[in-house]
């Protein structure tokens, strides 16, 4: 009787703290189709009363899609580029330096990773800065280069899959070199292929990190037409003349439904990246 | 599948990591098709050997040489040798057939002629249904036996075989045994076979190295080893429960020579002990195998099994026999003896010590006397 109660009260607050984790997404995805007078309305409307695309074709259509005044558009394939690239490029660097931390014997390895595991523990304003300057310096403002570079590793990443793979047994790496592989073959077939899990999580994890990366995207690009979807929907807000909070709420949504997507696709891998090292074998 | 010539030449080989020596100076032939058992405690050196001769560690000095090629230099998977794992070491990720397929893939064998090695191989272990599942979806007899294919179908001139029977279920290992025995046979191989186990060490191999502390102790057949031991070492560690040592003295009283243990005297009967006339009033161990106990009619004719009257200390049956810890004035030793009668613990018996069959030790050095 007793659990069967406490059953019902887990239920009640953890419907409770979704229904609370909810709301926002629900808000701003409901004020995506609302008309601007309707997304305003006080007190709030909660179901659209006149429902209505014409947030997204403004996003989207006004304009000329690649240099107009709001290339939502282009925005979105550049959100997209970003963190695609950053994403690649950080489970490749993660998977290698990884592997040599976990499985190789080198002098200076433990300095190495102890040296990767500390660049973890710098806050993001302490090398904002220099880095800015850097990018500066180099005459990268205002270009991919400028998002994409500084993301192409990923020390949590290398922290990630060197964890995982100091637990795949030494004698498969063996057993593959006496079954005639040699050091790429056995990191390709064999590495690669068991670390999988790790590797997803790398994936998911570098991917959102180079999406929501919003503070250095917004100051290394000032040309729109460079701006990421954040940067961009932040722009929306804060520099029309006239805030329209349902374009707003349509760029938002726009701008969290590829997180979204990943998540469901890699849900798995997420779940399994996060409790990597607690699990055995 | 005839291979050439596989003989395995170990001279002076050493390997160091830091200041530990793993294997020191070893000095070993191993016969072309020979079943050899290197066995000997955890810590003993003998997996470090495996894998010298595997080549998955480089040699620190001396010599290794497959048949006629010297391979300190060559690569391990250049030196056309298969090794089976404890932990099977099977590709979590491939199916059985591809985790057989694999080495013969790394060394571009044409896909007709893989499939035609594996399915062979595969028919040979009883295991060509299991071809579409993974490693996770087998049983340990099954992994073990997928191991072995994916060692057997590379046709390799040397076998390594690194406890591979260790992590499966008492029963499971006793028919696996004699499988491997039966395989050995069959393939005309020559291996190598390391184990802790002194079972599977007695049982398997045509010879047996005992390795303690990176050194080889004893390289003899089973029953060589087993009967005359090269040092104490070897006597304990070989046999189950071990062999008896007693730690003495030699006494002389007119003509007849006595072993002194504590307040137990034994009587060494004439010729039994040649070494012992030249240690009287020196120390020296006595060796006695719990077998060569035996309890002691009152119309025992042999002259060379000497009585002592014992209090039984613990009894344990086994079946067929029981294991019988035996007290005499202080003195332990454990007797296997007949499993029909029963053993009461603070009951007296007489029991008799098979001279003929005792060993004798240095008391320094432990070696055979």
């Amino acid at each position: 009787m007793n659990t069967r109660w406490t059953a019902w009260l887990a239920w009640i607050l953890l419907g409770i703290a979704a229904l609370a984790a909810l709301a926002p997404l629900y808000w701003m995805i409901s004020g995506s189709f609302k008309l601007q007078e309707d997304a305003m309305q006080m007190p709030p409307e909660w179901f659209p009363q006149h429902p209505t695309l014409q947030n997204y074709t403004k996003l989207f259509a006004s304009g000329s899609l690649w240099s107009g005044r709001r290339p939502a558009l282009r925005w979105l394939v550049n959100s997209l580029l970003v963190a695609i690239s950053v994403s690649f490029s950080a489970v490749a660097t993660s998977a290698l330096a990884g592997y040599a931390l976990a499985k190789k014997r080198f002098r200076g390895r433990l300095v190495v990773f102890w040296a990767v595991v500390a660049t973890m523990m710098l806050p993001r304003q302490v090398s904002l800065m220099p880095l800015y300057l850097l990018i500066v310096r180099l005459g990268w403002v205002d270009s991919y280069a400028a998002l994409i570079a500084p993301y192409l590793c990923f020390p949590f990443g290398i922290f990630l899959v060197r964890q995982f793979m100091e637990q795949m047994p030494d004698e498969m790496i063996a057993a593959a070199r006496i079954d005639g592989a040699g050091e790429w073959r056995i990191f390709w077939y064999i590495v690669l292929p068991m670390a999988r899990p790790a590797l997803g999580a790398v994936a998911i994890f570098s991917f959102m990190g180079a999406w929501n990366e919003y503070l250095w995207q917004l100051i290394v690009t000032n040309r729109p037409e460079m701006f990421t979807l954040p940067v961009g929907v932040s722009k929306l807000v804060s520099t029309l003349t006239s805030f329209d909070l349902g374009l707003a709420m349509a760029g938002a949504t726009v701008a969290f439904l590829p997180m979204l997507a990943v998540f469901v696709m890699f849900q798995r891998y997420f779940v399994k990246g996060i409790s990597v090292g607690a699990l055995k074998g | 599948m005839v291979t050439a010539m596989a003989r395995v030449l170990l001279e002076s080989l050493t390997k160091r990591f830091g200041d530990v020596v793993a294997v020191d100076s070893v000095d070993l032939e191993v016969q072309d098709q020979e079943l050899l058992v290197l066995v000997g405690p955890s810590g003993c050196g003998k997996s470090t050997m495996l894998r010298l001769i595997a080549g998955l560690e480089d040699v620190t000095s001396g010599r290794v040489t497959i048949g006629d090629r010297s391979v300190n230099s060559v690569p391990a998977k250049d030196r056309n040798i298969a090794m089976v794992f404890q932990n099977y070491a099977l590709y979590p990720h491939m199916d059985v057939y591809r985790n057989m397929a694999f080495g013969l893939r790394m060394r571009k064998v044409p896909r007709d002629e893989i499939e035609r090695r594996v399915r062979r191989t595969a028919e040979v272990l009883g295991i060509e249904d299991l071809f579409a599942r993974r490693p996770a979806q087998l049983s340990g007899g099954q992994r073990q036996r997928v191991a072995l294919g994916r060692a057997i179908v590379r046709d390799p001139e040397v076998f390594l075989l690194d406890e591979p029977l260790s992590n499966l279920d008492a029963r499971l290992r006793v028919t696996m045994r004699s499988e491997l025995v039966k395989l050995h046979r069959h393939l005309d191989a020559t291996m190598i076979y390391v184990t802790h186990d002194q079972v599977e060490a007695m049982t398997m191999g045509d010879r047996l190295v005992v390795m303690r502390d990176g050194r080889i102790q004893q390289v003899d057949t089973p029953r060589a080893v087993y009967e005359s031991p090269a040092n104490r070492f070897v006597g304990e560690f070989i046999g189950s429960p071990p062999m008896n040592i007693l730690d003495g003295r030699i006494a002389k009283s007119g003509n007849a020579l006595f072993f002194v243990s504590g307040r137990l005297r034994l009587s060494i009967p004439n010729n039994l002990c040649a070494p012992c006339e030249h240690r009287v009033d020196q120390s020296v161990q006595f060796g006695i195998r719990p077998e060569d106990l035996q309890i002691r009619t009152s119309d025992e004719t042999d002259p060379d099994c000497v009585g002592v009257s014992c209090e039984v200390a613990v009894a344990q049956l086994l079946g067929s026999d029981s294991l019988v810890e035996l007290d005499h004035e202080g003195t332990l030793v454990m007797a296997r003896l007949d499993g029909r009668r029963s053993y009461r613990i603070g009951e007296v018996i007489e029991v008799g010590f098979s001279m003929d069959r005792a060993h004798w030790f240095d008391a320094q050095s432990g070696r055979r006397l």
